[in-house]
């Protein structure tokens, strides 16, 4: 044979190779991209968790038996979503019945966050503190620790995120 | 075939890797540019993030663990916040008097990179509360109140930080950050 070229069998392995190592490396390049934005976005979650941890902070300052009262911790434990904060007005709330506001926190009113990224979700757990209160307890001073833990969650391609924020709020004085 | 002294392409074979090249190589530049923009989008958040937490956790901590008392001016005459009826108003400057009766406050300083600083009666004692890479937006605002005559004063801050670099007008790497936060005065 005068014009000697390739077989079958190589073009096909040579294009089989070619398209695995194509498809490893835009696989790994797609997975660095979506990280960091995963990153980001962890970033600005962790951002609005802290907004609300000392936001909720300053409210028990000021007034700690209102702040309980305001949040109806009963029997012993509530969770509240918290949608944008704006401190000249009172801020957006609404009580979920589950402790992962699996279906509360949705409507759009609730979404924290600047559009292009208006997609987290923010709820904080309040309950008692059980190592020295007892939330049926009469007396109002030994009911005067609070657990918080904030949760920011949010969903990105396929997957939930969530950035936890835990601490624990005592009554002054 | 045409008999043929020269073997080589043909040209139909050059266009045909030219035009393949052609696809892949943009392709592959255009994934390799959004990861780099991708990159520096965060850090340009953690940055702004990381100045704007600064300055937050600063003027708190000074104005909840040293101030006493609220004025408006800086001789320390006129006091503010001192009833339930006496709210400072947007823009008013506030300043803070501290245990051992020296006054300390806060600034917005419009220049390029515009910034808060933190300052005391010395007109050399200027401490900035971010850096050179952050600007902090007009919109900076302190302002006192009361809840009523036996509580102490409450301040609250209200700023933005966004990214500041004079060189790039790119858009997609601005990041904006809202703080907001009040602090009762413990002293």
């Amino acid at each position: 044979m005068k014009n000697q070229g390739f077989t079958l069998i190589e073009v096909l392995i040579f294009t089989s190779l070619i398209s695995f190592i194509f498809i490893t490396l835009s696989y790994l390049a797609v997975n660095s991209i979506q990280n960091s934005k995963i990153g980001s976005h962890k970033i600005l979650a962790t951002h609005y968790g802290e907004e609300l941890r000392e936001v909720l902070r300053s409210y028990k300052e000021d007034d700690w038996s209102g702040f309980v009262a305001s949040i109806q911790i009963y029997p012993n434990t509530s969770t509240v979503c918290y949608g944008p904060i704006n401190l000249n007005g009172s801020a957006l709330t609404e009580t979920c019945s589950d402790l992962t506001c699996s279906n509360k926190c949705i409507r759009s009113q609730f979404v924290v966050g600047t559009v292009p990224d208006a997609i987290f979700k923010r709820y904080v757990t309040l309950s008692y503190h059980p190592a020295n209160t007892s939330p049926t307890d009469p007396d109002p001073s030994k009911r005067n620790q609070l657990d918080v833990d904030i949760t920011v969650e949010w969903k990105e391609g396929g997957r939930t995120f969530t950035v936890p924020l835990n601490t624990v709020f005592a009554q002054n004085e | 075939m045409k008999k043929n002294k020269y073997r080589g392409f043909t040209i139909i074979e050059l266009i045909v890797v030219i035009g393949i090249i052609g696809i892949t190589i943009p392709a592959i530049f255009g994934i390799f540019f959004t990861m780099l923009q991708a990159r520096a989008k965060t850090y340009v958040l953690q940055e702004v993030k990381r100045n704007g937490d600064n300055a937050v956790n600063i003027m708190e901590t000074l104005i909840k663990q040293r101030a006493v008392g609220i004025y408006s001016d800086q001789t320390l005459i006129t006091e503010i916040c001192s009833t339930a009826s006496s709210q400072s108003q947007l823009n008013d400057q506030l300043y803070f008097k501290d245990k051992d009766g020296a006054v300390f406050y806060f600034i917005y300083d419009g220049a390029s990179p515009s910034k808060i600083a933190s300052r005391t009666a010395s007109a050399t004692d200027i401490y900035n509360l971010t850096n050179q890479k952050v600007s902090v937006e007009s919109s900076f605002s302190m302002q006192c109140f009361r809840k009523n005559t036996f509580s102490p004063p409450i301040v609250r801050i209200d700023f933005d930080v966004v990214s500041y670099s004079p060189t790039s007008t790119r858009q997609e790497e601005n990041a904006k950050i809202h703080y907001t936060t009040q602090v009762k005065l413990r002293n």
